[in-house]
């Protein structure tokens, strides 16, 4: 995405833009002008920085203090090293296709009735044909840096308005350019919604012999959605931190714990492994006490307990929101 | 330059102030909905709220007495409150399926077999298969958010009581809206109605493909068809209140027509953490307890284990995590 430099049509001032970048208003008249020579006009949004450095350190301290063996003095003691604010890339396509299909589907007889039901089933290949015809969503990821937590991240586009890449400029923050120009993100969207009319194809035939489709983009936009890289310094170590600036969001944070708190998982565990270790001591040598079977109880526990204790106890990341994981692929 | 396009309400004429993420918009002198294309919407409903300040005083506490009274939550303070109105599309459709398929299970029988000495009983597995084919039909209505959800609490979570209470609604009004739910921060929709419609057929599709698949093993072939018997568009009203509690902020959703506590967030207490720390320890000393004194039985300690991990496992999250989301 290269920059271009235009001069504002009402007090000719000089004025910067991306290459996307479908409007922009004059810092100095205030007066917003739309362009017409983008090669196409991509409909460019952002969304503001809404939390400041100090708003979103005190959200993210919220967030990390409900977490048990943290340390309570988060509010004065967390220290932040580094801070970037980076604008990040999102294509949100709204695809429209129809497929044709044709193809050998399965069908089936049965026979040797059985109660009700049938004790044999025969499968054959008939000739079938159909169509799907369905819009869905895709949210598209556009930055070069694959980040899984930005790109699970359940986006939000509440808010948004026309990108202003001096409104970037003034808080300072990078903007990530889009690795997708417009043709690609629709592709990118295109060949998601194919995928899952493969899948429903697959479903429904055996045997694919033919496809024709028909896909329609209804809408794409660009948004680029502002997030802060925080890095900390909190109970003695180092760690690190992704928040939304738009929403305030915790994307992801490493919990940082003090020293009591590992002290007290590591006896818990302990407490909960010694019952299993001592459960399968008395299983095996039940008959030499004349115990028989009391020992299994806690082979079975208080092993599955201790590895439960030291799942959750060692869980040092938390994220605030997560992309359902029922969501249509 | 004339590249500015001035909007103007297709009712009253008024001229309109246009945000680019609004799909549909009211206007702000009459209240007509109207559409992107500027044509006048009138499917425009509204769930009527029925809370004030008061109430929602009550019902937050309500709520911490209720939901939260293990855990010792007292002197809690309500910090903020904002009510929405939140936009809905409603798709009515009169919907279609017939699908063909297979279900396969087992069936066990027994049989007696041999005769004289040699006679005894016999228990086999049968697999059967059952053909079907079914119809589904039904009149729906599908709920779509009007926006993005995720940033605003509980808002999908509405959608379903949407579904439920959609029959409550009334025809929107706004000379009512500026009597009685003035200080609503109104949200509008960002997918149009050509959208929802289509995001709307999708989801009934995918709802009724689901339903066949449960209903069988293999489906043969499934077809939809759908008639769309009219789109809504509903703005439910939801509070939202944050509330502070030793220094930190939680959050609450209540849906303002019927007084529900859509979902709420609760701390999760030092007192709450050694409860369920507790309920754990004591569960496994009651497992062992038990498997004393049976000891002679093999299973009695197997199922004593079994029971105690597995409501540890849960016991166990509960003191282990951030806080806690009810609903």
């Amino acid at each position: 995405m290269s920059v271009r430099s235009i001069m504002c049509p009402n007090c000719a001032a000089p004025l910067e833009l991306e290459a996307t970048q479908s409007h922009v208003t004059c810092p100095y008249c205030s007066v917003t002008s739309e362009l017409k020579k983008v090669s196409e006009l991509i409909e460019h949004f952002m969304l503001p920085v809404v939390y400041n450095v100090e708003q979103i350190r005190t959200e993210l301290v919220g967030d990390i203090l409900k977490h048990p063996g943290v340390p309570e003095d988060l509010h004065k003691s967390l220290k932040v090293t580094k801070l970037d604010l980076k604008f990040f890339p999102y294509f949100i396509v709204t695809v429209h296709l129809r497929t044709e299909y044709k193809g050998n589907g399965e069908y089936a007889t049965f026979s040797n009735r059985y109660k009700s039901g049938y004790r044999h089933i025969s499968t054959h290949l008939k000739p079938e044909q159909g169509i799907f015809d369905d819009t869905r969503e895709f949210i598209i990821y556009a930055a070069e840096d694959v980040n899984n937590e930005l790109l699970n991240f359940e986006i939000s586009t509440r808010g948004k308005r026309y990108f202003q890449a001096l409104e970037a400029e003034k808080v300072k923050a990078d903007v990530v350019p889009s690795i997708f120009d417009l043709d690609q993100a629709k592709n990118e969207a295109t060949n998601q919604m194919r995928e899952i009319h493969k899948g429903l194809m697959l479903k429904e035939l055996a045997q694919i012999l033919e496809v024709r489709d028909k896909p329609d983009v209804e809408g794409v936009y660009l948004l680029h959605i502002p997030f802060y890289f925080i890095e900390f310094e909190a109970a003695g170590k180092k760690h690190e931190a992704i928040l939304d600036g738009a929403t305030g969001r915790t994307v992801i944070t490493t919990v940082p714990r003090e020293t009591s708190y590992w002290v007290q998982v590591g006896i818990l565990t302990t407490l909960f492994a010694g019952i299993g270790l001592a459960g399968i001591f008395f299983a095996i040598q039940s008959t030499l006490f004349n115990f028989q079977y009391f020992g299994i109880f806690g082979a079975i526990a208080g092993l599955i307990l201790a590895g439960r204790t030291l799942q959750l106890g060692l869980k040092s990341r938390y994220r605030e929101t997560q992309k359902s994981r029922k969501r249509r692929r | 330059m004339s590249l500015v396009k001035k909007f103007q309400c297709p009712h009253c004429n008024a001229p309109m102030d246009v945000n680019p993420e609004d799909a549909i918009f009211n206007c702000v002198s009459c209240g007509q909905a109207i559409l992107a294309d500027g044509s006048i919407f009138d499917n425009h409903y509204i769930l009527r709220n029925t809370l004030n300040q008061k109430k929602i005083h009550d019902i937050v506490k309500e709520f911490i007495r209720k939901k939260g009274f293990m855990r010792g939550i007292k002197g809690y303070k309500i910090t903020n409150i904002t009510p929405s109105l939140m936009p809905f599309w409603v798709v009515t459709t009169d919907a279609y399926t017939h699908f063909v398929g297979y279900l396969r299970y087992t069936e066990t029988r027994t049989r007696t077999v041999g005769s004289g000495k040699n006679r005894r009983t016999v228990t086999e597995h049968v697999t059967v298969y059952r053909p079907i084919d079914r119809e589904i039909r039904e009149k729906r209505a599908d709920v779509l958010l009007g926006r993005r959800g995720s940033s605003i609490f509980g808002y999908e979570r509405v959608k379903d009581i949407v579904r439920a209470e959609f029959t409550n609604a009334v025809q929107f009004n706004h000379d009512q809206l500026q009597a009685d739910e003035k200080e609503f921060n109104y949200l509008s929709s960002e997918i149009n109605i050509d959208a929802a419609n289509q995001l709307g057929k999708t989801l009934v599709f995918d709802n009724h493909r689901a339903q066949a698949e449960k209903a069988c093993t293999k489906v043969f072939d499934c077809a939809t068809q759908l008639t769309f018997e009219g789109t809504y568009f509903v703005h439910a009203p939801v509070w939202q209140i944050e509330y502070e509690f030793k220094g930190e902020t939680y959050r609450m959703a209540i849906l303002g027509s019927s007084g529900r506590v859509i979902i709420g967030e609760l701390p999760v207490t030092t007192t709450f953490r050694i409860i369920f720390l507790s309920l754990t320890v004591l569960l496994l000393g009651g497992a062992g307890v038990a498997s004393y004194f049976l000891r002679h039985l093999v299973y009695v300690p197997i199922i004593a284990g079994i029971v105690a991990a597995v409501i540890g496992f849960f016991t166990l999250k509960n003191t282990f995590k951030p806080k806690s989301v009810v609903d």
